[in-house]
Formats: structure tokens, sequence, C-alpha cells
């Protein structure tokens, strides 16, 4: 059984270094003069500049708003703070895409580096805020009363104690903006700023330019890849350390008194221009519908039930895989633990660092040589989420694993059932509501997926995603909300899931 | 009940994960004919399902940017789904008929167009043209003070005052032309000019969008999307106009929209079929009397949509389709620029 | 015929030699305690038994069948092995009645006769079976985990520390139910424990382990009045040891001369004596040792006491709770019942 189980828990982390070794392969396979003829030219100099300065600045604001924002939720007396703690995850329901078209339709001035700093921060804020919250939670009080008697004032306690406990949790979240603005792709093609990912796509429908785009995906790649080895080095292990810890006295909250109006603009604002504002445009532009502006195909009721149910199904038929890949795996990591099972793990988290585009270019470009049966086929694109979506898959389901005792696998097979009928009557039973969160995680994801949809979906299949892509990108906005509209429905519903099992680990 | 709800999860999981590759292989056990279209997605269905109801020959269409399915084709090579190539602008098919990937088409279907606007090869059919324009937004610019020619638009003056998709395929012939008739240096020059001084967007689409609301003052466009923009919004709505440059000026380039069958198609009589669909009297007129195609018909005799200006009074630069070349040398110099 | 064989059993974790030639007998019918300390491999033999781990070296044979053997390693659902784990770790998505069945054919998963006369086995109410194992006691959730291991009539049953996350009232009755449940069921039972009370008091047999092998297999009593080596005698219980001098069955010793349990050569040895042995007495008592009691642990029932004897040799002494001496006082000692001889 092992040998089976470690060949099944290794086909997911395959299929995320195939792609990734494949774009590696096709920049190095292009010699030396040809790379730097490639490399070091303006362009990538340009788009370096533009890429590393939005990163800097979107991890900064995240930092500072994040960090403020959970320190206000955790450990003031502001009014309303459960739903603030809610609310300031929320503005990740919208995905950075949908949120782009709202703000590229509200006004042309939101195009170019403002409008991207906007998107990038307003929607990955709550990837700093989460992570530092439940840290703050996690905190002992005790050890910020005993600096108190030690005679610190309270500004030089968070400076001393809270803020060096927090630093792991506050970096390791900025770094995740960080991969999330390298990854970005449709947010900035609408907002018409030029980072690698939109520089690789124009490369790629002009068609002649692949030795041009491997490179750059090549260069996007070794950043991502950067920024994730550095998450690794600065989360750790925590990163799986986080759910159950149990309660703990929760500190005095410190009373805002005349701060308490500044407090709730810090909170009220990103919410309001991350999830409202976004809203508030798709349901303008939905009012404004029948008169419907330039479209690149005529808009129908019959059009967006094709959207929605190709969304849906991809979306099922994506979780599915996912989840089926990522169990094996979880299963190993979660049960014999050790140097096979950490590797194939590790490997399977690459994946945050591969950028759709460049999963979606290598896969079609591996599939139209070793393998046509897929290409151009939805089972590619399957594949693709599957790549795409392994690492959300694999922690959730490795955490619904461990919550179900090994002793009771023991116990089942001590009664005569093989491994199938344990798995069966025992580990699927225990493990099946975390997996099917953990599936209506990726269901949800996969069905908002804007980038691998765009480059791979076969013949004739539109989504939501690739609807409201080509609708905005023509300007067309009146006739792309509908589309946003369903799928900002999809994504809520996500954020709720996300929320409550946030929660339900806090209490 | 519980045990009941796993099982029809596992199932429901199975048939889903079943689906997709059974609904490959029963799609190709159907084999339609299968369209690889660059044109435009509203024209496109309108064709194919009048074909289909005209001869009861099913259609599938793959759409894409010219140049990205033009390279798709070249890259499948033998083994390419497609049957039928239709296209915006002829580059990519000189491109494929330089590999010896197309089809001669038949010599009566090539008998109904002027000679000129297929390939010489005759290994591909022209259907519909479509002309290169100046937009402009009369709030932000007066006409008087708009260019004589494409190339002056690189000058300092009009910086942040002009839109341009240089990755749109319909521009990718204006470079190939510049550097036809001006020569390579020019045309880099003229490249470098508009990096600095041009809004950059996706398509045409875009840029006709953003001039029309004030966004930019001029774009460079096909009049194609002024016109489908000034249908969809009426004349009350659009504020945009149309300006052409002086007479012979590359900027007023005449783009073919042409068809052809691929050498590795299957199902060549259907394909051949298809095209001679195309430029029949009865679909050039229905293409010219819509209001969702904004292009001259080929066939001769058939009046163009009244919102385009004459076909006989458009005074195109002297450069042939060969001339204008096959997209890798303006590919080549939008890369050298750093626009791609 | 064995219940249970095992033979230069060798099993490594991480590198290190856990069980290291381990033999171990245990005849039909017993129940036998396995004694050892925390990490003396108790666990990882029950689980090499199970047949949840493979072993490195050795045979294991159940009822004559080698299960476990040179290029053999028969897996767990095919041992026909009743476990009871650490905790009962019931299903907690079945009812107790599922438990129960669990192992059962799928045809006997529904017979609710058969669950109730299991659960009445180990001593609870039939009504139990629509419960929640959340609902129960953890004695209770032990005695259900006995229920479901004795369900499929296996021939050996393995509980690992049984009621060792019971507290002290719970034990007691748990223990005797389970002890109970296994004789009416008349499985071979074999159970891990660090409690050498519940081993010696429980167990028709308790076998020692130390340094991955059994240090010594008898019966409680045995084991108690006759360990095998001095720390064995320390392990089971506690012991007074004293250098002494043996001559001809008897022994010279701080103490006095004492009997000796069985002969040893003449020379020095190292006596052992229980505590409970040694007596204050009256001075006028013949052969009454003296000494000073240095200190009292008062226990209520019974007292330890501590006493230096007139030689500079400590002993411990364990008095009823009604004769206590204080910490200074002169007493006498004397000792009763024989003295287990080493050799030094």
């Amino acid at each position: 059984m092992p040998v089976a189980l470690v060949l099944a828990a290794a086909i997911g982390p395959v299929l995320v270094l195939l792609p990734i070794l494949a774009t590696l392969a096709s920049a190095l396979g292009a010699g030396w003069g040809a790379a730097r003829a490639l490399l070091f030219r303006p362009l990538v100099a340009q788009l370096l500049g533009n890429t590393l300065t939005l990163m800097l600045a979107a991890m900064l604001a995240a930092g500072v708003l994040g960090l403020a924002s959970a320190w206000l939720v955790e450990r003031t007396a502001l009014p309303g703070r459960r739903a603030w703690a809610v609310l300031a995850a929320a503005p990740l329901a919208v995905p950075p895409f949908v949120a782009g078209y709202a703000w590229v339709s509200i006004a042309p001035v939101f195009e170019g580096f403002l409008g991207a700093w906007l998107v990038v921060t307003l929607t990955y804020t709550p990837l700093v805020y989460l992570p530092v919250a439940a840290a703050l939670r996690g905190l002992d009080p005790a050890l910020e009363e005993t600096a108190m008697a030690l005679g610190l004032g309270r500004w030089r306690v968070f400076l001393r104690v809270v803020l060096p406990q927090l630093r792991p949790a506050l970096l390791g979240g900025m770094l995740l903006v960080a991969l999330d603005v390298l990854v970005e792709f449709g947010a900035f093609a609408l907002l018409r700023f030029r980072t690698f990912t939109t520089t690789i796509y124009a490369a790629y429908r002009t068609g002649f330019n692949a030795d041009a785009a491997a490179m750059l995906a090549f260069v996007l790649l070794l950043l991502c890849l950067l920024c994730l080895v550095a998450e690794f080095a600065v989360r750790g292990r925590a990163r799986y350390a986080r759910v159950g810890k149990g309660t703990r006295r929760r500190a005095r909250p410190l009373a805002l008194g005349r701060w308490t109006l500044p407090a709730l603009m810090v909170l009220a604002l990103p919410v309001a221009a991350g999830l409202l504002l976004p809203l508030a445009t798709i349901a303008y532009w939905m009012t404004r519908h029948a008169a419907a502006a330039s479209s690149p195909a005529a808009a129908s009721w019959g059009r967006l039930l094709a959207a929605t149910w190709s969304s849906l199904w991809l979306g099922a038929t994506g979780a599915t895989l996912t989840v089926l890949l990522a169990l094996p795996l979880g299963y190993l990591v979660a049960r014999r633990p050790g140097r096979l099972a950490t590797l194939l793990e590790r490997a399977a988290f690459l994946a945050m660092g591969a950028p759709g585009i460049v999963v979606a270019l290598a896969l079609s470009g591996l599939a139209v040589r070793h393998a046509r049966g897929l290409y151009q086929s939805a089972g590619l694109l399957l594949v693709a989420y599957a790549v795409l979506f392994l690492p959300l898959a694999v922690v959730s389901a490795r955490a619904a694993l461990e919550q179900a005792q090994k002793a009771l696998e023991d116990v089942a097979r001590a009664l005569g059932q093989g491994w199938l009928a344990t798995a069966w009557r025992v580990v699927l039973p225990l493990a099946g509501p975390g997996l099917g969160a953990a599936a209506a995680l990726v269901f949800v994801s996969v069905s908002t997926e804007l980038t691998a949809t765009l480059l791979l979906a076969p013949i004739g299949t539109r989504t939501l995603a690739t609807e409201v892509w080509a609708n905005t990108a023509s300007l067309a906005f009146a006739a792309a909300a509908p589309y946003a509209a369903v799928m900002t429905l999809f994504s809520l519903i996500s954020t709720w899931l996300l929320a409550r099992r946030f929660a339900a680990a806090a209490v | 009940m519980f045990r009941l709800s796993r099982r029809a999860v596992l199932l429901g999981g199975g048939v889903l994960l079943a689906a997709p590759f059974v609904a490959s292989r029963a799609a190709q056990a159907g084999t339609p004919l299968v369209l690889y279209a660059a044109q435009h997605e509203q024209v496109v269905d309108m064709i194919t399902r009048a074909f289909t109801k005209s001869t009861g020959i099913a259609v599938r269409t793959r759409f894409g940017e010219a140049p990205e399915i033009a390279n798709q084709i070249a890259t499948e090579g033998r083994h390419s789904p497609a049957d039928v190539y239709f296209t915006e602008n002829s580059p990519e098919l000189l491109l494929l008929d330089e590999r010896h990937m197309l089809a001669p088409v038949e010599k009566s279907t090539l008998a109904q167009v002027p000679a000129r606007w297929s390939a010489p090869s005759g290994n591909w059919l022209g259907v519909l043209a479509r002309d290169s324009v100046l937009a402009y937004n009369p709030r932000l610019v007066t006409a008087d003070a708009l260019p004589a020619s494409l190339l002056d638009l690189a000058a300092p003056a009009w910086k942040g005052r002009v839109a341009f998709a240089p990755t749109d395929a319909d521009t990718l012939p204006v470079i190939g032309a510049i550097a036809a008739l001006k020569g390579r240096a020019a045309a880099l020059a003229w490249l470098r000019g508009m990096k600095a001084n041009a809004k950059i967007y996706d398509d045409d689409e875009g840029v006709i969008a953003a001039v029309d609301r004030g966004a930019v003052a001029t774009g460079i466009v096909n009049s194609y999307y002024w016109c489908r923009l000034r249908t969809e919004q009426g004349a009350a709505k659009t504020a945009s106009r149309l300006h052409r440059f002086s007479p012979d000026d590359v900027g007023n380039l005449i783009n073919v929209s042409g068809a052809a069958v691929l050498a590795s198609s299957r199902r060549q009589a259907e394909a051949q079929r298809f095209l001679a669909f195309l430029v029949s009297a009865p679909m050039q007129m229905a293409l010219a009397q819509s209001d969702i195609d904004f292009e001259y018909p080929l066939r001769p005799g058939i009046a163009a949509n009244p919102l385009l200006a004459p076909f006989a009074s458009l005074r195109p630069p002297p450069v042939t389709i060969a001339g204008i070349g096959d997209d890798r040398l303006a590919a080549r110099l939008l890369q050298d620029v750093g626009l791609v | 015929m064995s219940a249970l064989r095992i033979e230069g059993l060798r099993k490594l974790l991480g590198g290190r030699a856990v069980l290291d030639g381990l033999a171990l007998d245990v005849p039909e019918g017993a129940l036998v305690a396995i004694l050892g300390a925390s990490g003396s491999g108790k666990t990882t033999l029950l689980r090499l038994v199970c047949g949840f781990e493979e072993a490195d070296a050795g045979t294991i044979a159940l009822a004559g069948r080698v299960v476990s053997g040179p290029g053999l390693h028969v897996p767990a659902p095919a041992r026909g092995v009743g476990y009871v784990p650490q905790e009962g770790a019931l299903f907690p998505h079945l009812s107790v009645a599922g438990n129960v069945a669990f192992g059962l054919p799928r045809a006997g998963r529904r017979d609710v006769l058969r669950i109730g006369r299991l659960l009445e086995l180990v001593g609870l109410p039939a009504g139990f079976a629509a419960r929640s194992p959340q609902a129960l006691s953890g004695g209770e959730q032990q005695r259900v985990a006995l229920a479901r291991a004795l369900a499929p009539q296996p021939r050996l049953v393995l509980l690992d520390e049984p009621f060792s996350a019971l507290d002290a009232g719970l034990r007691a009755e748990t223990r005797e139910a389970v002890a109970a449940a296994l004789r009416e069921a008349g499985a071979t039972a074999l159970f891990v424990t660090h409690d050498q009370a519940e081993a010696l008091s429980l167990g028709d047999a308790v076998a020692v382990l130390r340094d991955g092998r059994v240090a010594q297999m008898a019966d409680p009593v045995t084991l108690y009045r006759r360990p095998a080596d001095a720390a064995l005698a320390r392990f089971v219980g506690e012991a007074v040891m004293l250098p002494g001098m043996a001559t001809a069955g008897q022994a010279v010793c701080a103490l006095g001369l004492l009997a000796l349990a069985e002969g040893v050569p003449d020379g020095n040895v190292t006596l052992m004596l229980r505590p409970e042995q040694i007596r204050l007495v009256a001075e006028t008592e013949a052969d009454a040792v003296s000494g000073r009691v240095r200190s009292v642990v008062f226990h209520g029932h019974d007292a330890r006491v501590d006493v230096v004897l007139a030689g500079g040799a400590e002993v411990a002494a364990l008095v009823p709770g009604h004769a206590c001496p204080a910490a200074g006082d002169a007493v006498w000692l004397a000792v009763r019942g024989p003295a287990v001889a080493y050799a030094p």
C-alpha cells in the first residue's frame, strides 16, 4: 500500500513540476546568446521596474493597513468589533480583475499605476489582516501585562513585545501579497498597467515571439519562486499550526475614546473601496445594460446562462480533480510524515509561485508536442486548474485528515477492514466535512479563474470570467456587468466559507 | 442517510471527471467542420449559421486573436484539427502559405473577387476589406490640428494624445507597410516615438472606446470599430469622428480579411464549399447590409455599409499584400523597441 | 498450544532497537500484563502483534500460525486480533451500536440482540446502543471499545494502556468489568501498562519489558516475591537493598540473621526485602535491631518510615498508620519472611 500511496501522492506534485520545469527548460534551451539578447533589454528593465515598484508599494500599504486593522479589531473596544472582523476580510471576495473592471469603468484616471496599486492593495490586505489577527489572538496577554508591570508604556510594549511576535505572520502575509502581485494578470491588463504577465500575454497574442515569451516567463517564475522561498523561511511550519489552538484569555480591550472615529475610518474605507465600490459599480452597469455599449457579441440570457453553466461545470470538475489529487498527498503528509512526504508537499506548494499564464502556456506547449489527445480539451484546462489550486486543496485535505485520529484507522484495520474499506468507512466520513470545504474553496477559485481559462478553454467554451474579460477589454462595461455580478456572488460564498472556518478556528 | 450521500458525492464526482474526456471524444466522432476564426464572433456566427442552414454542414469555431491562431495552426502542424482558417488580415495567411500549410483555393471561387485581393499563389481567398483611419474626439482636438500622415503621430507634439494597440492584429500590417514603404529604420523610429507618446491598449475596441469617452484625443483604428460603436450608441451619443490621412499615406492602409483551406484538412470538399459560400453574392450582400459587420465586400458590384466611405474614394498607400509581409518583421520591430 | 508465541523479535525505530530479540509465550486463555517503563517498547510490541508495523527480525505466531517472520507480513486486517487503543478511540461518527458492530460482516451489523449481548458482556445496559460516543464517560467508552474488539470473536485481544486515561474511581471499576468480560469471552488477552499495581492485580501473568526484551514473565506473586534480579525488584514494588553474607541458606546483614527464599552459594550477596516485611517491634523482642527514625511519610492507613540503623545503613519500613513513630524516635526493627539474595 505505501508504494501505491506514494505514487498516488506524487501525481499532483509531478503535475506542478511539469510546467515549471518546461518553462525553465525552454528558457535555458534558448541558449546564452539569445537569452542575453532577450533578457538585457529595456523592456525587461521597464517590466522589472513596474512590477517591483508596484509589489513594494502594495506590500507596504497592505502591511500597514492589515496590521492596523488587525490590531484595532483584536485589541481595542471598537464598536461592532465582530462585524468588522468579518468585513475586514471581505474584499478578498472580489476577484482582482473584477475590481479592476470596476475601477477602470469609473474613470480613465485609474488606468495605470494608481488603479493597479489600489486594486491589489484593497484586494490583498486581508492576506495580511487574517494571519496577523490570528497571531494577535494567539498571543498570551500575560506577556504584555508582564512588560507593563516592568514599567514599559503601551507603545513600547507594542514595539518590543507584540510586534516581534507578529513578525512571522506580518512578513508572511506581506510576501503573499507580493506573490499575488507577481502572478496577477487580469486586473493589470484591464487597468493597462504593464507587468510581466500582461507582456507575456501580449507576446503570446502577437504569436511569433515564443522565445521572448519564454524568457519573460522564466524571469517571472524566478521572482515568484524567490518570494515563495522567502515566505517559507519566514512562516516556516507555523503555516500549519494555525488551526485549533484553543481559547486564550482575551486581552483587556483598549478604550479608543476620541480616536474611535478615526479608527472606524481605517476599517471602513478599505471595505468601502474594496468591496462596496465594486459591488455598486456592477449594480450601476447592470441598470445601464439595456443601453448596451459596444460588446464583442450580442448579450443575451442564453449567453449568460451558458457562461454560468461553463463556470459551474468547470468549477465542480476542477474541484473534484484537485481534491482527488490532494487527498493521497494530504494523507501521506498527515499519516506518514517524513522526508519524502515533506518533499512532495513542498513541490506541490511550488504551484503558489507559478503564475497562471506561465502554467497555461507551458501545459499547452507540452500537450501539443507530447499529449495530442489532451490538446484543446477541457481535460488540459482541468489539469491547469489542478496545478494552480493544488496547494489550497492540500492544506485543507491535510488539516481535515489530521483531525481524524490515526488510532481509529488502526482499530478498523484490526477489525478486519482493508485500506479501501477503512478509507470508505472511517477516513472519509471523518474528514468529509473538511474535504467538502476544501472542494468548495477550489470550486470557487476555479469558477472565477481567468488566465488559464482564457488560454486553455476548449473551442466554444466561455466562462463568466472570460466574458467579463472580453467585454471589459473593449470597454463594454454594461455588457460585462451581469457576468461580473454572478461571479462575485460565487466569490462571496467562498469568502463566507473562509471566514466561517476562520471564526471556527478562533473560538 | 450519510452513507447514501457519500456514495452520491463519489458517483457525481466520477461522472463529472469522466465527462470532459467523454465530451471531447464524442465531439471528435461527430466531426463537424472546424473553423479557426480570428474574425469577429458575431460576424462569424452569422456566417456559420447561414452556411449550416444552406448546406447542412455543422461548423465548430475556435476564436482567437489572428497571430495567436495562426501561430497555433503552425504549431499544430499536420495534426491541426482546423479545416478552415478565416482571419481579419493578410499577413497570417501569407505566413501559413510560406509554410506550405494551405491547400489551393478552387479557381471558380478565386474568380469571384478581383485577383489583387487574394493570394498570388492562389492558396487563400480575399473575402472582405477594412481600412485604417485615425479616430479623434473633437472635444480634445480640432479637426484642423490633425496630422497629414500617420508617421506624424510619433512627434513629441502628440505625447499622451494618441491611443494605439500595438498587439492588435490590425496594427501589425500597418507596421509592416511602414517598413515596406519607408524602410526598417523609419519603422523603428516611428515605433519608438509611439512608445513614448501612446496610451497602449490591447485592441482596437479598447482604442475606439477610449477616444469616444474622452480618455485620449486620438487613436489609430480600423474604421470597422468606429462604425460599430456608432451603430450601437447612435449618432447622438457618439462623440468621436474619423479622420483620413492625406492620399497614399501609409495610415490609409487597406487590410484584407481572408480565408484558406488547411492542407491538412480531411474535409477538403466541405472546406472549399465554405470558402465559396463566403464570397457568394447572398453572403456578401448579407454581410454588407448587416449592422454587425463594417467591412467592404470584395465581390464586385455589392455596395458597402453606408457608414463606410465609398470603397472607390479610399486612397491607400502603394503597397502590395506581399509587401506588407507576414507580420514577423512587425513583431520583431515591436520587440526591438520594447512594446512586447 | 500457545495463543501467541514470539521469538527473536526485533524492531528498529529511528535507528534504535526498541525491541531486540524479544521472546514471549502466552498460553491460551491467559490475561497477560506487559509491564514496562515508558519508552520500553510496550506499544511497539502491541503494534507488531496487531500487524500495524513490520518487524525487522523474528517471528510472531498466533495460535500456531506464523503471521510475521522472514519475508512474511500478514497485514492487520487478516490477523483477526482484537485491538483496544488508548482512550478507546471510538468512531465519533457512529453510534455505540455502530461502533460495536463495526467489525462484523455486513449482515451482522443490524443484529440488535447480538450488539445488546456484547454490551452486557462488558457491563453496559443494552439501551446504550443508540447513544453517541460523546455522551459516554471515559470508562463507558473504554468498555464499548472492548465490546467492539470482542464482537468478531477474536482469539487474542490486545489492550493498549486501557485504563491510564481514567480517574482513580472509574479505573478500579472499569478494570474489574474489563477483566470479567475478557474471562467470560474466553479470549486470550494481552494488555500493556506502566502501572505495576494494575499489572499485578489484573494479570494472570506479568511480563516485564526491559531493554527490548522480556526480563521476566511470571505470575504476579512470584514476580513480586522473587524478582529475577535487583533491578526488577526495584521496578516491581519498593525494595530495601542491603549487603550481606550468605552461609547455608541464611544471611547476615545489618538487620541481623535472615532466612533466604532459596539457596545461594555462600559468600557476599545483596539482600532484597520488601518494606512491609520490616516491622517495628518492642525493644524486648528477640533479635530486634535498633535504629533512629530519619523521616516519615504518612499515608493514613500506613506510613513509610525511613530508619537509620546503628551501623549507618538505611532501610524503609511500611508500618500501620496507627503505630506510626515520629522523626527522631528510637525504634527497634525485626524482619518477617525470607529475604531474596542476589549476587552483589
